[in-house]
């Protein structure tokens, strides 16, 4: 499972946070530093970063300035979406806005590695869709430059880290079209990027965000060398569990050479990394859909198309023209239902094409798209235009239905659509209950617990505070302002890790300090009942205001229940 | 359509919304410190809100969903939060064209009564899944109902994770 990888992940990391000191160096030791912990690549690929920096032409040169702001960028994720030119980079950009400004919290505070890490981590694994990978990159490094060097020089040799600035490379599989450098990671990217980022063979130190990023561009060297968000997709899709290898960023005639390319150095690559089973399997069998950025339901839609009977393209006389170019339209939507999977070339795109119109098509790089979905009508059936039409739609409609078996528990044997329609529609009603239900219970909290646990989530989602990792003590002032809240935060600390997926070290700092400065805060305003706005709100300000002496020691008993608490 | 995006992931950003999510709508509406329903609807609303962001209009029912609860969010000192009004117009358009379409529909009858079952519980399907009504065809309800089961479940989960912390922490407390 793809959670559990990242548990591990996570607690790898945990571990190596701890061994580790904290202190930060100014940015021009970056290259010394990087130097110091990498191997061979992490070094050339620092001194590269920074020459990169200006290039990174990101979207999002002013998200740079927005994460500073800390605060600000937390709010993006709803904004900026909208504004990013790709439309699936938005979610991704949020995800950037959100990575950034806990990045630059983290690095201008005394974040430690492990929140350097988690927050890059969180930003890098937050399964980024698609089309923002490269947003990402470019956002990444124009802030690792700025504000990482200093937290980059503590990140030891650490194969979590690698792992994850693998699959941070991965991602960025071909968007940063400036990032271009020599690096000698650009082959093992390439792997990576096919191989769908658990690289957990890259062994390389890597220093943290930095290599990430150094990697990132790499990647980007390798691939596409469009500037363009289309990698991100790529890349979040290489992230994502059932993501497609072959999600790269090929958006336009590119799309061929550098799936090639990738291909074929991710076919070699494919051995090295350990967790890449499903990925690679996933490459390997999907090879044809390899620009299916836009696939939809990911795997599923993939599945589909491979077992979906192949409507060959016929003659157009079976189909009035109006009625093609509305199939074909809603092939295009569909992406996975285009028709030309028909010994078409690997890189006709064909969920690229979805939402282009068909008309259209001859402008991307599917030369083979057509316009029309020729069905061949079988023997026996009736070769009227509506009927055939009319078994298109029913099958696609089918096709969405197996999918929706596999979704809808209980479904597996097949039966008619009428029953399936009955549980799909009793499947989302008890959902929507359980939210219901749900939403009733979390009202129904104590508020205070409340606000920790949103703190908490907010802690561990989306930063960690930089922590030294070896304390962060109850503050004193926490039985003040709480007093029954004392014994809560350990409990909660305690309880929140097998609750959350969380690593208890960065969890462990987060409260800590979130604890402290919350006490700080609501100290003289007794607060308690207080509303989850206030409450979050301050969470959301320790985020932005970083507090550098925030450093709190873990008590002992804490740690012991932690250690206890931990799954 | 975007393919949906991995359950975890899915998840992780979902928090991180829902905590902003939760934070506008604490701030744009009045602090509800003591309406146990109407923090649950504040809950819920926001819940609803974050998880149409996350897939960020690539899907008919999360733009339905954001289009739904604009009126409800009065974005008064952070616009920038704002998740991207759905495009109003198209919605409008949708469902002027489906009346259109059912006015046609209705001349064509279904020859069977399993059909009309179907039919029937197409209807449901499209009231229970959000921006259901606007899609005419069946094709593309089945997969907004699969993208929006997808986040349902992840939405769920993480709310049931967070239940599960809190309580523990509260059987902490009394301990």
């Amino acid at each position: 499972m793809e959670i559990d990888i990242k548990e591990k992940d996570k607690l790898e990391l945990e571990k190596r946070n701890d061994d580790n000191s904290m202190n930060y160096q100014s940015a021009g030791s970056l290259t010394s530093d990087w130097h110091f912990a990498s191997a061979n690549i992490a070094n050339s690929a620092l001194s590269l970063v920074p020459s990169h920096d200006g290039q990174m032409n990101a979207c999002r040169g002013d998200l740079v300035g927005a994460a500073s702001s800390s605060s600000a960028s937390m709010g993006e994720p709803f904004g900026p979406p909208v504004t990013w030119d790709h439309q699936t980079s938005s979610q991704n950009t949020g995800f950037c806005d959100i990575s950034l400004g806990t990045g630059t919290l983290v690095g201008m505070t005394t974040g430690g590695p492990v929140s350097m890490r988690s927050s890059i981590d969180g930003a890098l694994g937050m399964g980024w869709n698609p089309p923002s990978s490269v947003l990402r990159n470019s956002i990444f490094l124009p802030n690792a430059h700025g504000i990482l060097p200093p937290s980059l020089s503590q990140f030891p040799a650490d194969p979590a880290f690698i792992e994850r600035a693998a699959r941070f490379s991965c991602f960025n599989s071909g968007n940063i079209s400036d990032m271009a450098h020599p690096f000698g990671m650009s082959e093992a990217m390439g792997h990576y990027s096919r191989g769908g980022g658990m690289m957990q063979g890259l062994q390389e130190p890597f220093v943290g965000s930095g290599l990430k990023l150094l990697s990132v561009g790499q990647a980007q060297k390798n691939m596409m060398h469009e500037g363009d968000c289309s990698g991100e997709a790529s890349i979040a899709s290489l992230y994502m569990d059932h993501v497609k290898p072959e999600d790269s960023p090929l958006k336009s005639e590119r799309k061929s050479e550098s799936l090639v390319r990738s291909q074929d150095e991710v076919k070699p690559g494919m051995g090295r990394s350990d967790n890449d089973s499903d990925e690679a399997e996933f490459c390997g069998s999907d090879q044809d859909d390899a620009t299916m950025l836009e696939a939809n339901a990911g795997k599923l839609s993939a599945n589909g198309l491979n077992s979906k009977k192949r409507k060959r393209n016929g003659q157009d006389t079976e189909h009035s023209p109006g009625k093609g170019s509305q199939l074909s339209a809603e092939v295009n939507k569909d992406g996975s239902e285009v028709q030309h999977k028909g010994g078409k070339s690997p890189t006709s795109t064909t969920n690229k094409t979805s939402g282009k119109n068909g008309k259209h098509g001859s402008k991307a790089s599917d030369p083979e798209k057509e316009e029309y979905i020729h069905v061949r009508a079988r023997r026996g059936q009736a070769t009227n235009s509506h009927s055939l039409a009319e078994r298109v739609r029913r099958e696609k409609i089918s096709e969405r239905m197996k999918f929706l078996q596999d979704l809808v528990p209980g479904c597996s044997k097949v039966t008619g659509k009428a029953v399936m329609l009955d549980e799909i529609i009793n499947y989302v009603q008890s959902l929507q209950r359980q939210v219901e239900f749900l939403s009733m219970k979390l009202a129904t909290v104590n508020p205070r617990m409340d606000f920790n646990l949103e703190g908490l989530l907010a802690k561990d989602i989306l930063t960690s505070r930089a922590v030294p990792s070896a304390s962060l003590p109850f503050s004193p002032d926490l039985p003040m302002s709480y007093p029954p809240l004392h014994p809560s935060q350990s409990g909660l600390v305690t309880a929140g890790f097998p609750a959350m997926e969380n690593h208890s070290d960065i969890l462990r700092r987060t409260i800590g300090s979130q604890l402290t400065s919350i006490s700080r805060e609501f100290k003289e305003s007794a607060q308690l009942p207080g509303s989850w706005n206030d409450e979050l709100h301050n969470v959301i300000q320790m985020y932005a205001s970083s507090d550098p002496q925030d450093s709190q020691e873990i008590t002992g008993p804490i740690e012991a229940s932690n250690m206890k608490a931990e799954p | 359509m975007r393919p949906p995006p991995n359950s975890s992931t899915f998840k992780r950003e979902f928090v991180k919304k829902w905590l902003l999510a939760l934070q506008l709508c604490n701030h744009n509406n009045n602090i509800n410190k003591n309406d146990v329903v109407k923090r649950k609807d504040t809950i819920k609303l926001s819940a609803e809100i974050a998880m149409a962001s996350v897939r960020n209009g690539a899907t008919c029912w999360s733009r339905a969903l954001m289009a739904k609860h604009s009126s409800s969010f009065h974005v008064t000192t952070k616009p920038h939060h704002m998740p991207p009004p759905p495009p109003p117009r198209h919605y409008k358009k949708r469902v002027r064209c489906k009346k259109i379409i059912k006015r046609s529909r209705r001349c064509c009858h279904n020859r069977s009564a399993a059909a009309a079952v179907v039919r029937r519980k197409t209807a449901v399907l499209r009231k229970l899944v959000p921006g259901g009504e606007l899609m005419d065809d069946e094709a593309s309800l089945i997969r907004e109902t699969l993208d929006y089961v997808m986040s349902l479940r992840a939405q769920v989960d993480v709310m049931r994770r967070l239940a599960r912390a809190s309580d523990c922490v509260a059987m902490c407390n009394i301990v």
